[in-house]
C-alpha cells in the first residue's frame, strides 16, 4: 500500500469517525480511574470479613430510625425501619409519623425489590437514590470481595470497595473499632458522603447521608430497637 | 380418602373459621338511623374531648409491632391537637384552617385550604370527631354492632385515596358514643390499630394546646 494511499485511509471520513471514536473511548477510560484510586493494594491482611458493616439488626427486631429529609430549603421527617432476613438480605420499611407505609423493599447484593410504595415516592430517580444510598451504607454487610486499601495511618484505615466507575471510601477507626465516615466517588467527584456522628452498641446512633450536588441531606437518629409490646 | 371427601372435608375446614368467627365476633347493625341520630345527638352536646392513645402498627414485612403512644386534645368546631410522645415527640394541630406541625422542637406552619393533603387531613380528623363522618361522600359505610361496640366500616370512594388506605373501621362505645377503637387497614396489607383511653369529655382545654411555638 502506498503512503498516499495509507494517508488516504486514514482521513477519509469513516476513519476520521473511527479516530474520533477511539480518542473519546480513550479520554472517558482515563477520567473512569482517577490517580487517586489507581494502582490500589489489596486490603488483604489488614480486612476482615464484617469489620465494615454498619449495621447488626436483629430478625426479630428492627433498628429504627429517625429519618429526617432535608431537600434544598424544604424539610420532611419520617421513620426508617432496618431488619435483617439473614447475613445479605436485609428488609426496609420506610413509614410517615403517623405509622402510614411510604415504602417496603428489600435489598440484596444483586437485588433490590420494591414489594410497596406510595404513589408520590413511585419514581425511578428516587427508587434509584434510595438503593444507591443503602447499597453504600450496607457495602460492609453485603461485600464479599476484599477491599483495596486506600490509605493508612494510626488514626484510620480507609478501604475502597470499587464497582466500576464508582468508588466507596469507607474510614474505619482501628481503635474505636467502627466506620467514622463513607464517601462515594463517581470518577473524581464526591457524590455521596455518609458522616457517623455517634455510634451505640456497634451500631450508628446518629449519621447524615448527604448528596451535595442535589442539595439533599437525610440525618438519621437511632430512636430505639421496635417494641414488641402488644395494645391489644 | 376420595375425590369428593377430600373436598367435602376442605370446604368444612374453611368454613368453620368463618362461620364461628361471625358468632364472636359482629353482626350487622340493626338499626343504623337511630345509631347516626344519637351520635349526632352526642356531638352537639359535646364541646371538648381529651384522652391518651396508644397507636400499633403491624407490618406485613416486619415480624415486630410499631408501638406509639400520646395524647389527643378536641375542641369544638375544628381545634384539634395529636401529640405523639413515645417513640418520639411530634405533633400536628388543626385550629380553624390552620395547620401546624412541631418535629423535634421546629414548627412549621401550613393553611390547611391551600394544601389538599391537609385539607383531607384536616376534615377527616375533624368530622370522625363531631360526628359528621357519616355525611361524607369520600367514603361508603357499613355498620355493625357487637355486645360493648357499634362499629362503622369506612371504604373510601376516592381513588387517589383508596391507594392508601383500604378500610377504616371505627368502634364507638355504646355506653358513651365515644371512638374507642379505630383499625385502619392498607392495600398493602398492613394495618394501625388506636385505642383510646382515659377519655374526657367537656373539660376545660386552654387555648394552647391548639398554637404551637
Amino acid at each position: 500500500m502506498k503512503v498516499d494511499q495509507i494517508f488516504f485511509n486514514l482521513f477519509c471520513r469513516r476513519h476520521l469517525r473511527f479516530v474520533f471514536a477511539s480518542f473519546c473511548c480513550c479520554f472517558l477510560l482515563s477520567s473512569c480511574s482517577p490517580k487517586m484510586f489507581a494502582d490500589l493494594k489489596s486490603g488483604e491482611g489488614r480486612y476482615s470479613k464484617g469489620m465494615l458493616a454498619l449495621f447488626r439488626p436483629g430478625k426479630n427486631e428492627s433498628l429504627v430510625y429517625k429519618t429526617m429529609i432535608k431537600y434544598k430549603d424544604k424539610e420532611f421527617s419520617s421513620l426508617t425501619y432496618l431488619n435483617a432476613l439473614n447475613d445479605s438480605v436485609f428488609k426496609i420499611v420506610l413509614l410517615s409519623n403517623f405509622g402510614n407505609t411510604l415504602l417496603e423493599a428489600e435489598i440484596s447484593r444483586d437485588r433490590f425489590t420494591v414489594s410497596n410504595v406510595i404513589s408520590y415516592l413511585n419514581r425511578k430517580p428516587i427508587l434509584k437514590l434510595l438503593e444507591g444510598d443503602w447499597r453504600i451504607l450496607l457495602g460492609g454487610n453485603l461485600k464479599r470481595s476484599i477491599p483495596k486499601l486506600f490509605t493508612e495511618n494510626s488514626q484510620s484505615t480507609v478501604f475502597d470497595f470499587a464497582d466500576g466507575r464508582t468508588n466507596n471510601l469507607y474510614h474505619y477507626d482501628p481503635v474505636a473499632k467502627s466506620v467514622t465516615m463513607i464517601e462515594s466517588y463517581k470518577g473524581k467527584s464526591k457524590k455521596v458522603l455518609v458522616s457517623i456522628d455517634s455510634m451505640q452498641d456497634f451500631q450508628p446512633e446518629v449519621f447524615s447521608i448527604e448528596h451535595p450536588s442535589l442539595h439533599l441531606k437525610i440525618t438519621m437518629s437511632l430512636l430505639k430497637k421496635a417494641s414488641n409490646d402488644s395494645v391489644e | 380418602m376420595n375425590r369428593f371427601n377430600k373436598y367435602f372435608s376442605f370446604l368444612i375446614l374453611c368454613i368453620i373459621p368463618v362461620l364461628t368467627n361471625a358468632q364472636q365476633v359482629m353482626k350487622s347493625m340493626t338499626d343504623t338511623a337511630a345509631f347516626i341520630n344519637s351520635l349526632a345527638q352526642f356531638s352537639r352536646s359535646t364541646q371538648t374531648i381529651q384522652g391518651e392513645f396508644v397507636q400499633e402498627k403491624k407490618l406485613k414485612m416486619l415480624n415486630d409491632k410499631v408501638v406509639s403512644k400520646g395524647s389527643l386534645y378536641f375542641k369544638k368546631e375544628n381545634k384539634l391537637r395529636w401529640e405523639y410522645t413515645e417513640p418520639f415527640s411530634y405533633i400536628i394541630s388543626l385550629n380553624n384552617g390552620k395547620v401546624m406541625l412541631k418535629d423535634e422542637g421546629k414548627v412549621s406552619s401550613y393553611d390547611a385550604n391551600a394544601n389538599k393533603l391537609f385539607l383531607e387531613l384536616n376534615d377527616i380528623l375533624i368530622t370522625c370527631i363531631n360526628g359528621n363522618i357519616f355525611k361524607s361522600k369520600k367514603f361508603s359505610f357499613r355498620f355493625f354492632e357487637t355486645e360493648k361496640n357499634n362499629i362503622a366500616e369506612m371504604t373510601p370512594v376516592n381513588s387517589a385515596m383508596k391507594k392508601f388506605i383500604d378500610k377504616i373501621i371505627l368502634y364507638f362505645d355504646k355506653t358513651d358514643f365515644t371512638v374507642t377503637k379505630v383499625d385502619m387497614l392498607e392495600p398493602s396489607q398492613n394495618s394501625t390499630v388506636i385505642l383510646f383511653k382515659n377519655k374526657k369529655l367537656n373539660g376545660d382545654i386552654a387555648e394552647k394546646y391548639f398554637i404551637l411555638n
